[in-house]
């Protein structure tokens, strides 16, 4: 009992470790998948206004040639004040 | 009081990096507290002797289990890693503000015996709850069910942080009848415990929504979490050294008083030696403010390249070796002249 108790959390830890490994390695195509390609406009749907998701929309328009309208999202997204590494 | 003013001075700091500094202080803040409180715990463990000899099994087993989960995870599964780690700092930190929590009730001697179990849900729910709805950490969780195949909507999402707002609401009101309920048994309330749990809490809430950067966060919640524990760290071995009333060992020498230097640049010298070993610039101590690897640009006209990272990390220690020799190099035009009469005799 007493070795359980000390090793309980090390035991779920590793539990949860090999449970999400078996599954990325089962699912080494998770990362591109047709779902997880959804998961940017979840995010747009939810926070509309974070750096993040304006400047991704900004890329997005620089790839399409729309320019003026890339910049407008660029200044959004500083704007925020949002800084990352 | 320390504790308590702690959070706030960490947000002044968050706020003032984000108004005036680049993303490097979060590594800066990263190396000159986060890097020396993990280097605190190995401080403690295998200086105390006592401590070494209590948790040698889970000491070594742990060694050999996280160092053989971290080159599989390197090797196999780099997500999972990345998931884990995560997932496990996130409990870590709630653990601890759940501790000093505890640690406030049992000087006091408040709380009544179903106090800890009371406090660890909140700890739980409260922390869950931050991770589960700010705009920070839902993007880390929404992320991970894409890749794990659970389509999740907009809506889904919507509708699990409006049950986690109202579970917490919930066992908010149950909490204060519990808090009443043991003030009426004749158990003592310590509002100190609250008052910490409140400023800490609100630190986090607020850092976690009022900004969906990174580097507000880093920098508030390494400061609150890693300030904290080594301070913590630091009485704790003074207390058990005093209490043990041994002299020698590294530990009982660095908690004697007057020595909280040599302490303080035993863990920055660990960061340093952390950042070598990274193979990262040293210039990372600097806030943004020091960037050695920046001073050079490309010259294309001339066919060279901006200097690279290695000749940076190269020309700072270079730096770091000849600046303290300035002063020896001053010292030494004034106090070696031959024609000085009282120098004379000596030579």
């Amino acid at each position: 009992m007493r070795t359980f108790v000390q090793f309980r959390l090390l035991g779920v830890v590793l539990l949860l470790a090999a449970v999400a490994a078996t599954w990325e390695l089962s699912h080494p195509e998770s990362e591109t998948s047709p779902a997880a390609r959804q998961y940017p406009y979840v995010m747009r749907e939810l926070y509309p206004n974070s750096a993040r998701i304006l400047y991704t929309e900004g890329v997005s328009l620089v790839l399409d040639g729309n320019l003026p309208a890339a910049r407008q999202k660029f200044e959004a997204a500083l704007a925020t004040g949002d800084k990352t590494i | 009081m320390w504790f308590i003013g702690l959070p706030f001075i960490a947000l002044a700091f968050a706020l003032a990096g984000q108004a005036w500094m680049s993303a490097v202080a979060v590594a800066s803040v990263a190396l000159w507290i986060d890097a020396p409180h993990r280097f605190v715990t190995l401080v403690r463990v295998y200086g105390i002797s006592e401590d070494r000899r209590r948790f040698w099994n889970q000491l070594l087993f742990g060694l050999i289990a996280i160092s053989a989960m971290i080159a599989g995870g390197l090797w196999y599964a780099p997500l999972t890693l990345v998931l884990v780690s995560t997932m496990w700092n996130h409990q870590h930190q709630l653990m601890q503000l759940h501790g000093f929590a505890r640690i406030y009730d049992f000087k006091a001697k408040a709380g009544a015996p179903s106090t800890g179990h009371w406090d660890l849900t909140l700890a739980w729910l409260f922390y869950g709850n931050l991770f589960l709805t700010s705009p920070l950490f839902s993007r880390f969780w929404i992320r991970e069910l894409y890749r794990f195949e659970i389509p999740i909507t907009a809506g889904d999402v919507r509708t699990i942080q409006l049950v986690s707002w109202m579970i917490v609401a919930s066992f908010s009101v149950a909490y204060v009848a519990h808090v009443i309920k043991s003030l009426a048994s004749g158990y003592g309330l310590n509002p100190i415990k609250y008052l910490f749990l409140i400023c800490n809490y609100s630190v986090l809430y607020y850092v976690c929504w009022q900004s969906s950067s990174i580097l507000v966060y880093g920098i508030a919640n390494v400061i609150m979490h890693g300030v904290q524990y080594i301070v913590f760290v630091y009485l704790y071995m003074q207390r058990s050294s005093e209490r043990s009333g041994k002299r020698q060992g590294v530990v009982n020498w660095l908690v004697r008083p007057g020595h909280v230097a040599a302490y303080l640049l035993l863990l920055v010298g660990y960061s340093v030696l952390f950042q070598v070993l990274a193979g990262r610039p040293l210039d990372e101590f600097g806030f943004g403010v020091v960037r050695l690897a920046n001073e050079y640009d490309a010259v294309p006209e001339a066919k060279l390249g901006a200097m690279s990272i290695v000749t940076g990390r190269e020309l700072f220690l270079f730096t770091l070796l000849n600046v303290p020799g300035m002063l020896h190099v001053y010292y030494d035009s004034f106090i070696w002249k031959v024609r000085d009469r009282s120098g004379q005799k000596g030579l």
